[in-house]
């Protein structure tokens, strides 16, 4: 059996937004509505704002859209079925035709991924064509669904769908095609062999709110931090600020295996001028 | 069968409160037309805040309609004769209300017309569908009481003691099956909140109970209420002495004491070991932009308590109505501060946060307040005249009901 999943680097995302506009234009998603968001875990009420006082800043983005949980609430709460997991591959569907629009989806949800078409989709001026898939989708595996469509009715609710009418031809996610930092990894997580597999074995991938027991099929790397490499440095003091505080290269990567990182997929490059 | 008993003043006063009230459902009316017309997006609910006062005043009618048929069934359960009565009052005012309740879900569909997939597509594992199902059975057993003990009436009036018995013996019957059912009613309503664990403040084992004893507030509430005005038009004779009244506010002050304790104990479950997560509610309704409906909650319920606690004032039909009035509106407050606080600190809050979602205008969607990390929501006009109109709909066929059907005490 196929379970689709996504493994999401932290220490690789640079917050650029391009998953989140690519996202946008392949599915057509109208003013207001974002599948995916690139969200800034710092110190502020606003994207790009670390937290602390210079020097001792910390920041990480934090990629956020449908978590296609293995216990989704979503699902048990749909009172006509109009959101289900695909037994086929795992992946969490909403059919167009089928939701009234009750919205309880929305209050179940614990990652607020969901939005709901308040009124007629409005696009940007000027444009009143798709610009990105063209034409519905109906899932591969239940032909009656209408589970993507550029143009969505008023008083539906809609969220990521990992891409279906891209997965179900074969093709990853758009986000994961466009990420330029190579940030995103989706696969199989039935597939011992897969990446996404992989990765999660090596044992430094998380889920979003565990202990909520969703058990979502996206994986988080958690993002590389200074502290993290640095341990007998950072808390020192009477370091100064324009004094180099971090170790020769080799020893950030020794420091970095010792604290639990895993080297290969997740290891940042060092900046140049440190 | 009992006629109402209008003088020519009453008269008057009935009806310009009846062309008042038809006024208030002829605007929602409109106002529900046009939200059909445009959608959701005349209200001011987004996604952070995804249900609003529709949702608030549907569990408040559910807690409404309890009263009526608690009452009736209890009457005929534990044979408590002085209360028989207002027995058909009570089940018409439930019946009432509890269609208001179903009813009031369709304004807040994206999709009323699909309807029927309640039906066709049901899913029995969500909350939403057990309480579908229960509201349509509360809805039957309501009706059913009520037709069982007019037509019972009817029988003895025309002579048919025989037969009147028989529908007297199945109405007690009934009653024992209406009683759990109230009982779950508003349990499963709860439900649909507490079993969210996406929302904290909702995510109580106590809700249930909680809805169960606020339900028994406002129900009772209702049908003091509906008594007062009832003799104050003088529609229907009633035959009930001081005694019950007494009883009955008694009961009022009870059920609104332990509506208080529960929910106390809720407050200190979560301020105690101050866990963030399940504070953010408890907070949003004392210190957030809403503080006047929490505050005003336990307000009101003091002022009910402190009205209900003179015992001279248990019998004065002003004191009685005050109280009552005080009472529903307490339970309005409760379902607001239930609701709309679940919804305004969602579980991840990194900026820049959730956006509104679809079919906002181009400046709006272009403008800073395209996302929202804690949620934004005031009831729309739309929403106001909507809601408003259903609450002057279930009082305007409240009073025509105490004035054309038959539903005075018997003998």
């Amino acid at each position: 059996m196929t379970k689709y999943g996504m493994v999401i680097d932290l220490s690789r995302c640079v917050g650029c937004q391009s998953c989140a506009v690519a996202c946008k234009e392949e599915n057509n998603e109208p003013l207001g509505i974002w599948w995916n968001r690139v969200l800034t875990v710092g110190g502020g009420e606003h994207i790009d704002v670390p937290e602390g006082e210079y020097p001792d800043l910390s920041m990480h983005y934090l990629p956020l859209a449908c978590q296609h949980c293995e216990d989704a609430p979503c699902v048990k709460v749909c009172p006509v079925s109009a959101t289900y997991k695909r037994k086929e591959d795992g992946v969490v569907l909403v059919d167009f035709n089928r939701c009234i629009g009750c919205r309880y989806c929305m209050a179940a949800c614990p990652y607020g991924v969901r939005n709901f078409n308040w009124g007629e989709p409005v696009y940007a001026p000027g444009v009143d064509f798709p610009v990105g898939h063209q034409g519905d989708h109906y899932d591969k595996y239940n032909p009656d669904r209408l589970v993507y469509t550029p143009k969505r009715p008023k008083g539906v609710v809609e969220k990521c769908t990992f891409c279906v009418q891209r997965i179900d031809n074969g093709e990853v996610p758009f986000c994961v095609e466009v990420c330029p930092v190579g940030a995103r990894v989706f696969g199989d997580l039935d597939d011992p062999n897969s990446e996404v597999s992989s990765i999660i074995r090596n044992g430094n991938a998380e889920q979003l709110l565990p202990e909520l027991g969703t058990n979502p099929q996206v994986y988080y790397v958690p993002p590389y931090q200074k502290k993290d490499i640095i341990p007998p440095f950072a808390n020192q003091s009477s370091v100064n600020a324009n004094e180099s505080v971090i170790a020769p290269e080799a020893s950030i990567l020794e420091q970095a295996e010792q604290n639990g990182y895993v080297p290969g997929f997740v290891l940042p490059e060092k900046k140049k001028g440190d | 069968m009992e006629k109402g008993v209008l003088g020519r003043v009453d008269n008057k006063i009935f009806y310009a409160i009846v062309a008042v009230l038809s006024t208030i459902v002829i605007v929602g009316a409109i106002a529900w037309a046009l939200e059909i017309e445009y959608g959701l997006i005349l209200t001011n609910m987004r996604n952070v805040v995804s249900w609003g006062l529709y949702i608030s005043t549907f569990a408040w009618f559910v807690g409404v309609s309890a009263g009526g048929l608690i009452l009736s069934s209890s009457a005929a359960v534990f044979k408590i004769e002085s209360w028989k009565p207002v027995s058909k009052v009570a089940s018409f005012v439930s019946a009432v209300v509890i269609a208001a309740a179903a009813l009031i879900i369709l304004p807040d569909l994206g999709r009323p017309d699909r309807i029927l997939n309640l039906i066709i597509y049901a899913h029995l594992f969500s909350p939403l569908i057990w309480d579908f199902s229960i509201i349509t059975t509360y809805f039957i057993i309501s009706t059913l009481e009520l037709g069982l003990l007019i037509s019972a009436d009817m029988l003895k009036k025309a002579g048919n003691e025989k037969a009147a018995k028989k529908r007297e013996h199945y109405a007690v019957g009934l009653a024992f099956v209406a009683l759990p059912v109230a009982i779950f009613t508003h349990s499963i309503t709860a439900w649909i909140f507490g079993l969210q664990i996406a929302r904290p403040w909702w995510n109580t084992a106590l809700l249930a109970p909680a809805f169960v004893a606020s339900a028994l507030v406002s129900g009772l509430a209702l049908v003091l209420l509906v008594l007062q005005v009832n003799s104050k038009l003088k529609l229907v004779e009633l035959k009930l002495d001081d005694k019950t009244k007494a009883l009955f506010s008694k009961l009022l002050l009870v059920f609104i004491l332990v509506d208080m304790y529960l929910l106390f104990s809720e407050y200190l479950t979560i301020t105690w070991p101050g866990v963030p997560s399940e504070l953010a509610g408890l907070y949003t309704m004392f210190f957030g932009p809403y503080w006047y409906i929490g505050w005003g909650q336990w307000i009101l319920a003091f002022s009910a308590v402190a009205i209900l606690a003179k015992p001279g004032w248990r019998t004065s039909s002003k004191a009685i109505t005050a109280a009552s009035v005080l009472a529903l509106i307490e339970v309005f407050f409760y379902r607001l501060n239930l609701v709309i606080p679940g919804f305004v600190h969602p579980l991840i809050d990194y900026p820049p946060g959730m956006p509104i979602g679809g079919g906002v205008s181009t400046s709006y969607a272009l403008s800073g307040y395209s996302f929202q990390i804690i949620g934004q929501y005031f009831p729309s006009p739309i929403e106001w005249e909507i809601t408003a109109g259903f609450i002057a709909g279930v009082a305007l066929v409240i009073l025509l009901g105490l004035k054309y059907l038959p539903l005075g005490s018997s003998e």
